[in-house]
């Protein structure tokens, strides 16, 4: 009866980490990158300390690298205007939009989504594009982290006739 | 039987996470597994042992455990940022005018209620009772602390108002609480603090016309003082606002100079920072350091609690069940809608800040099904000296809240943040013992504690 006990606690203590590992696991794989710009691979993610909360939560203002839209229509670049990104501070961030052959969007229409899809929540706050600064530049406000870990942010674009959508993976630790 | 244990354990591992994740996914599975450690707590006692962090023992930190740590410190609490929408929100002679009002119990009809009824000072600001009750009945919600709240964002449990002076004049004129009016107010605070107030915010308006100026006139209190407060001339009306909003400004500039002070947990930190092991030792027992290893580790509890406050200022539904007779409270979900409406927001008309400034207000989260039955998250400094628990003080001690995080019922309806801790005893033991080392004198001058010796 104890050996029974002792391995089936065995299982439910390593299970549930095993198992939270899955989700991010998956989403990482799909050309998503991580903090310091590397493809997220299996090795980065199953880190010792990888199912451990590191709440702390920040990473440098420009630690995403560029994306090129789910269509191939746009590259994308977002920077922070708060260095480094931390949690609990409401701020803002700059997002340049370029065609591939690198020409600057200017007329390009933004929504944004987003949250920690490992925690099934969006945004504590709803930013949104407040300026087009010219040259391919829009100001995003109103960006807001609460909690460290991995986030997506997601932003549909439309210019003219062409829309199509971006996703940010990063990491606050 | 070592040998035997890990073939026959990896088999039983395959088998019953697969099975169990194809059958019910992660969150089955996870129930599953606090049944399992219910039983098993109740079968053999004791549960999983309190573990200590390796070879290093409890006080052994990695740089990035360090980090976590440091990040909780008081040490990394910045300057008290200025209230950009009260213009003498750091003004000294605001400061005393607002101490006398918030101990003032004349900003109540009978003069049996002040700011200090529910927020006490010998009891961390708040009042020890389950729901704030006045006068014999309870309001709708438990009293949370002022001490440190001048950091916040939003003000309430659902955060309906968006600086801390709009929120001291809801109870100013809430029945169940002051039960004043505007007018009353206005009257009383222009005849009793007159000099005071025309020092600080200059001219005051003449308001001996009884005609003009109702003894009782105000918008949704009752029948009597909202019809007298529609027969005032606008003008009038926003003269007496302007009053009001300056006792809301002065009673704010005396709280925002009620913060935390340093506790056990901050000289743990810097001497975790310093890898200071006999200073570490000498701080916390073991069983602290073990409590703190599983506040930001396996607890998650820094996902919400996090920040030298330990709270990250925003809302969440964490699936508290409903007392008994109660009904669901939309929280959140509820409180957005009354901030963007209320005329003292930081973009109203009686805001001393620039639009650009009201950034939480401009970017207010308005949709998400995370918002219904969320509250704001607590900060927990000093938080075993605030019981009882939660907006509607359901728990009655920090062995309650645990107990609520280890099982973590699903939200109904909403969704819940949280999963199951399912801590052993000694591990909930543990976790408390962290949080009682949060303890810590209010970091205000003993003066400001009481009410002032001499009034005008």
């Amino acid at each position: 009866m104890r050996f029974f006990l002792v391995a089936v606690l065995f299982t439910l203590l390593v299970l549930p980490s095993a198992c939270n590992m899955a989700i991010p696991l998956e989403q990482g794989n799909e050309g998503m990158t991580m903090d310091d710009g590397k493809a997220m691979d299996d090795g980065m993610a199953m880190d010792e300390e990888s199912d451990m909360d590191m709440s702390g939560g920040s990473m440098a203002a420009d630690s995403i690298e560029a994306e090129t839209s789910k269509n191939g229509l746009f590259v994308l670049r977002v920077v922070s205007r708060l260095d480094p990104v931390v949690i609990n501070e409401t701020h803002s961030w700059l997002i340049h939009i370029e065609t591939p052959d690198e020409s600057p969007v200017l007329d390009a229409e933004l929504s944004i989504e987003g949250g920690m899809p490992a925690h099934n929540h969006g945004f504590p706050t709803a930013p949104r594009v407040t300026e087009n600064l010219g040259g391919g530049d829009y100001l995003l406000e109103g960006v807001r982290f609460n909690m460290g870990g991995v986030w997506v942010l997601t932003l549909e674009i439309r210019s003219g006739e062409q829309t199509d959508s971006v996703t940010f993976e990063f990491e606050l630790n | 039987m070592r040998r035997l244990i890990p073939g026959a354990l990896l088999a039983l591992f395959v088998l019953v996470c697969g099975a169990i994740f194809l059958v019910a996914g992660l969150d089955g599975a996870k129930s599953f597994g606090v049944a399992i450690l219910e039983f098993i707590d109740s079968s053999e006692g004791g549960g999983r042992p309190v573990r200590s962090a390796g070879s290093g023992g409890a006080h052994a930190w990695t740089d990035g455990e360090r980090g976590l740590i440091a990040s909780l410190s008081i040490d990394r609490l910045p300057p008290l940022p200025p209230d950009p929408s009260n213009a003498v929100g750091d003004d000294a002679a605001a400061v005393a005018l607002g101490q006398a009002l918030f101990f003032d119990t004349n900003l109540s009809p009978d003069g049996t209620v002040s700011c200090a009824t529910c927020h006490q000072p010998e009891n961390y600001f708040t009042d020890g009772k389950t729901l704030a009750n006045v006068r014999g009945a309870d309001t709708p919600r438990h009293t949370p602390t002022i001490v440190g709240i001048a950091y916040s964002d939003w003000f309430y449990w659902d955060g309906r108002k968006d600086s801390q002076w709009a929120q001291a004049l809801a109870p100013q004129e809430a029945p169940i609480e002051h039960g004043g009016s505007r007018t009353a107010h206005a009257h009383y605070v222009l005849e009793e603090y007159g000099s005071q107030y025309r020092a600080l915010f200059g001219d005051a308006p003449d308001l001996s016309d009884i005609e003009r100026f109702p003894p009782h006139a105000a918008p949704g209190v009752d029948e009597t003082a909202q019809a007298a407060w529609e027969g005032m001339a606008a003008s009038d009306r926003g003269a007496v606002n302007r009053v009001f909003v300056n006792i809301g400004k002065s009673i704010a500039a005396y709280s925002r100079r009620i913060l935390p002070g340093r506790s056990r947990f901050d000289d743990y930190a810097a001497a975790a920072l310093d890898n200071d092991l006999a200073r570490m030792e000498e701080l916390f027992t073991e069983e602290e350091a073990v409590g703190l290893r599983l506040f930001f580790g396996e607890g998650q509890c820094t996902d919400c609690h996090n920040g030298p406050l330990f709270t990250n200022g925003t809302f969440h539904n964490i699936g508290l069940p409903f007392p008994e007779g109660s009904r669901f409270d939309q929280g959140r979900s509820l409180g957005t809608l009354q901030v963007i409406d209320d005329i003292f927001n930081c973009l109203g008309e009686y805001s001393d800040a620039e639009e650009e400034q009201c950034v939480e207000l401009r970017f207010i989260k308005l949709e998400g099904e995370e918002l219904l039955g969320a509250f704001k998250v607590p900060g927990l400094r000093n938080v075993a000296n605030t019981a009882p628990y939660m907006h509607n003080g359901l728990f009655p001690d920090l062995d309650a809240v645990i107990r609520h995080y280890n099982h973590a019922p699903p939200a109904f309806p909403g969704h819940s943040d949280l999963v199951p801790l399912a801590f052993s005893e000694a591990q909930s033991a543990a976790l408390k013992a962290f949080l009682l080392t949060l303890n810590a004198p209010i970091d205000a001058s003993p003066e400001l504690l009481e009410p002032p010796i001499s009034e005008e």
